[in-house]
Parts: structure tokens; C-alpha cells; sequence
């Protein structure tokens, strides 16, 4: 694993971004898109961070099992009133789409999970398609890890086309955010190559009908398939939250995976497969050694409510700590490896770096290639 | 290889980012989708576009304006009765900054 400059920049890059439909490469004024930089890996270091996304996967796919069999939804502050939903959504193997894995990696060591982003997971569009542009630009004779774009069109085709049978798909995030925006027509425009009929509708504009008690789009159309790129932990409080168990609205990605896009996951899977070797030591209260931990709220996102010390005053109740294991420094850069999993298959990466040891939503995305 | 042998997308490059009152069109999987939505075939067009030698067609509805800043959409597309008692808003107060 390398980081290197280019020895070039295209010419007009912005412009041939925005022809992709890629318009936040700067976010507030800084570069989001940067690829006056790449990360090359070996090809033995993109099998082994290949394998590890599907072993972790699985593990993780045995972890719900676990957590619904032994009704451990409480211990994830999953209200009560929602329990049998989730283990409802388990067992009647509500499909997944996505969800993205967050490695600690330097090339050496073994990949070590930070994190599953298993429920709203953004930088797809980058993952999947700028980057593999830039590549084609840039050297189109060099691989990448990337066939997120085929996995999922083959995906959508061949199970979710079957599973939707014939239903509208509708895609949904919250107004007035460019990023989320992005990833949801990105889907969408998979989702329309598969042969679906879509719709897109913003999280707030979607309905209730009172009447005949159904959720329903702006021309008062039952919606019966959502994608909706809007975190369950928010669904669960919103006042839509109490139509939710009786709701016939099939959600993407499903309820079964609030019990993953939660970083209690974390402590559950140590718990589970201890001292394994991709995973880092995890627990419920705060070890309180001269270790550094890492202080993860269960829900958190883009880095944040993250704290790192050696000594917690007192464990929070909703909260895990994880050893901390301080992101890889190639030059002053931090980089963070976003495995992609498209329904259970490891299908590409994606690389976030920034110039402090903790990936925010302001880190910059930066394009990898491999070769031998 | 590891990486996707080709990509096109056909809604991103089109009509993503629009202003604030531009028009757009609906697109179908099929012919026969987009006049099931309309009920009426002369509203139904369709275009056949050449991608790295693969030959596709598109479907589309007719032309109509959206805003993407209201909470309306004037979308012409499946009309139908107007149930009574429908709420909205539901969903999405609990903060904009949601995605990982």
C-alpha cells in the first residue's frame, strides 16, 4: 500500500465529474474529490482485504442471528415496541442492498474493523463510479478494486426485480443534502437499468393515508418499496415511527439492520469471535487501562461524538469502547478503507483520508489502484 | 480484473441538479410502463441511444415542471383519487445530517 502523487491532473476534471452527475467535490470551500493523489496495492493486498469483507460479513450476518435469538434488541437501546419488527424483518430475510465496512489498514497488518456502515452508507457514487472514470483517465491498463456498479445492477436484476414484482421503487433521502441526494439517484439509476420502475421522493414529502392506512408518495400512491438513505434510529422517533409495525412499506435497506448500523455491534462481535484477528477489542463499559480506547456513542456518524483517552470518567450508557488503534500516517495522511459489500458479496473499495486521525465528513475521498 | 467493465448510467448525467423550476421527465423500464402511468400512449415517447456499441432505448413521459424546493410536485403521472386525511412530514424531522 502506497500513496503516490500523479504525474498529472486531467485537464477540465471538474467538468468531466459534473458530466457524471459528481457536483460536491468541494464541500464548504475544501476539496472533497482529490485526485492529485492515489493509493496503489498490491494484488495480494486487495485479496486479503477482499476475503476479510466477506468473513466479517458472515460474521456479522451470524451476529443477528445471535442478537435475535437471544432477544438481545434492548441491549442495543432498540425500544421495545419495536422488537418483534426487526426480528419480523429478519425472519422473513427482508433483502440488503449495501452496507459499507470501515478498515483500519497500512498494508502490513492484518485489516481491523472500525466500523460497519451498515444502514445509510454514502460515497458510493464516488466508489463506484468517479473513481473508476479517474482510473480509465488515468492508466485504464491498471485494476481496481471496483465492480461495485455490476454487483449491484446484478443484484437488482436477478433478486430484487423478482422481490419487487412489478411494484413501484421509490428512492428517498432528506431535502436540501447534495451527497445523499447523489447516492439515492445513483441506486435509482442502477435500478432503472435493472428494468424497474422508480420514483423519487424526499423523506419528508412521503404520506400517510389515514383513510386506508398505507404510506403514500405526493399523488397519494401507496408506497410499498422504499429505499430511504435516512437512519432507522431517526425512524424510530419520528412521529411516523407508531405506523411502523404494521406497515405492509417494505424498507431498504431493512430493520434487521439497525441491529448492525449500531456500535454496540461492536462489542457484541468481539464478544462473539474474541480476539479475532480483523476485529479490535471491544466492550460495553470503559476498561480504564493505560491503553487508549476509542468512546463510540451507538449512534453516531461521520466521526461523530468520538473520544479517545486512556481513563473514561464513567462508561455511558449508550456508548462502547473500542481499543484505539490510531489510523496509519502516509505522509501526514490518514487514510480509512471503505469496504463495500453489495448484498453479501465483497465488491470494491473506497478510500477516505484526512490530515487528523479521525475520519470526518469533511475527509477527502481519494481514488486506489492495484497492481502486481 | 477486480474492476467493473463498463459503466453508464442513464438518469444521473440527465437530470440530476436541477434548478428550481426546470422540467423534467419520467423515464420507464418500458413502453408499456410509461402508458400503464398515463393512460395514454400519445403522452409516451421513445429514444434509442448508441453506448460503447450496446444499443439501448429509453422510455419517456411527457415534459413537466418540478420544484424541488416546494413540497409539490407537478407531476402529471398517475392521477388518481385523492384520498382524504393524508398527512405529511412524518419522516425526516429528526435532523438532516443522516448518512455515513
Amino acid at each position: 500500500m502506497i500513496r503516490k502523487s500523479v504525474p498529472f491532473i486531467r485537464k477540465g476534471w471538474q467538468k468531466k465529474v459534473e458530466e457524471i452527475g459528481f457536483h460536491f467535490y468541494e464541500i464548504d470551500g475544501l476539496p472533497y474529490w482529490d485526485e492529485s493523489v492515489y493509493y496503489q496495492f498490491s494484488t495480494e493486498e486487495v485479496d486479503e482485504l477482499e476475503a476479510v469483507t466477506e468473513t466479517i460479513n458472515t460474521m456479522c450476518l451470524e451476529l443477528v442471528e445471535y442478537v435475535i435469538r437471544e432477544n438481545l434488541l434492548g441491549s442495543l437501546a432498540i425500544p421495545g415496541q419495536f422488537h418483534d419488527y426487526v426480528k419480523a424483518s429478519w425472519r422473513r430475510k427482508e433483502p440488503s442492498l449495501y452496507g459499507r465496512f470501515d478498515f483500519w489498514y497500512d498494508g502490513k497488518g492484518e485489516p481491523k474493523l472500525l466500523e460497519f456502515n451498515a444502514d445509510t452508507p454514502t460515497a458510493l457514487f464516488e466508489a463506484s463510479v468517479i473513481q473508476y472514470y479517474w482510473l480509465q483517465d488515468f492508466d485504464a491498463s491498471q485494476d481496481q478494486f471496483n465492480s461495485i456498479h455490476e454487483k449491484l445492477l446484478d443484484l437488482l436484476q436477478k433478486k430484487i426485480y423478482r422481490y419487487i414484482s412489478g411494484e413501484t421503487f421509490y428512492f428517498s433521502s432528506v431535502k436540501e443534502t447534495i451527497e445523499d441526494y447523489t447516492t439515492v439517484e445513483y441506486l435509482r439509476d442502477v435500478a432503472i437499468q435493472a428494468g424497474m420502475n422508480t420514483a423519487q421522493i424526499f423523506i419528508e414529502d412521503i404520506g400517510y393515508d389515514n383513510d386506508n392506512r398505507r404510506f403514500v408518495d405526493l399523488d397519494e400512491n401507496q408506497i410499498r418499496f422504499l429505499f430511504k438513505l435516512y437512519p432507522w434510529e431517526h425512524m424510530l422517533t419520528d412521529e411516523f415511527a407508531q405506523y411502523l409495525p404494521t406497515t405492509n412499506m417494505t424498507f431498504f435497506e431493512p430493520p434487521w439492520k439497525m441491529i448492525l448500523s449500531n456500535k454496540a455491534m461492536l462489542a457484541l462481535l468481539w464478544d462473539m469471535y474474541p480476539n479475532h484477528p480483523n476485529l479490535l477489542p471491544t466492550y460495553f463499559s470503559a476498561p480504564n487501562t493505560l491503553i487508549p480506547f476509542v468512546e463510540k456513542p451507538f449512534f453516531s456518524r461521520e466521526g461523530e461524538g468520538i473520544l479517545v483517552d486512556t481513563h473514561f470518567a464513567a462508561s455511558k450508557k449508550q456508548a462502547i469502547y473500542q481499543k484505539y488503534c490510531e489510523l496509519p500516517s502516509f505522509s501526514g495522511n490518514y487514510p480509512v478503507i471503505g469496504s463495500w459489500v453489495i448484498g453479501s458479496q465483497a465488491s470494491g473499495m473506497g478510500i477516505r483520508e484526512d490530515t487528523t486521525p479521525i475520519t470526518n465528513n469533511l475527509s477527502r475521498f481519494v481514488p486506489h489502484l492495484f497492481c502486481d | 480484473m477486480k474492476k467493473s467493465k463498463a459503466i453508464s448510467l442513464v438518469l444521473l448525467t440527465s437530470s440530476l441538479f436541477l434548478g428550481c423550476e426546470d422540467e423534467v421527465r419520467n423515464q420507464y423500464a418500458s413502453w408499456d410502463d410509461c402508458v400503464k402511468d398515463y393512460g395514454d400512449s400519445t403522452k409516451c415517447e421513445s429514444e434509442t441511444v448508441q453506448d460503447s456499441g450496446v444499443t439501448h432505448t429509453r422510455y419517456y413521459g411527457p415534459w413537466y415542471v418540478m420544484s424541488r424546493s416546494s413540497s409539490h410536485t407537478i407531476n402529471p403521472s398517475s392521477v388518481s383519487g385523492r384520498a382524504i386525511g393524508v398527512t405529511r412530514g412524518g419522516f425526516g424531522g429528526s435532523g438532516s445530517h443522516s448518512s455515513s
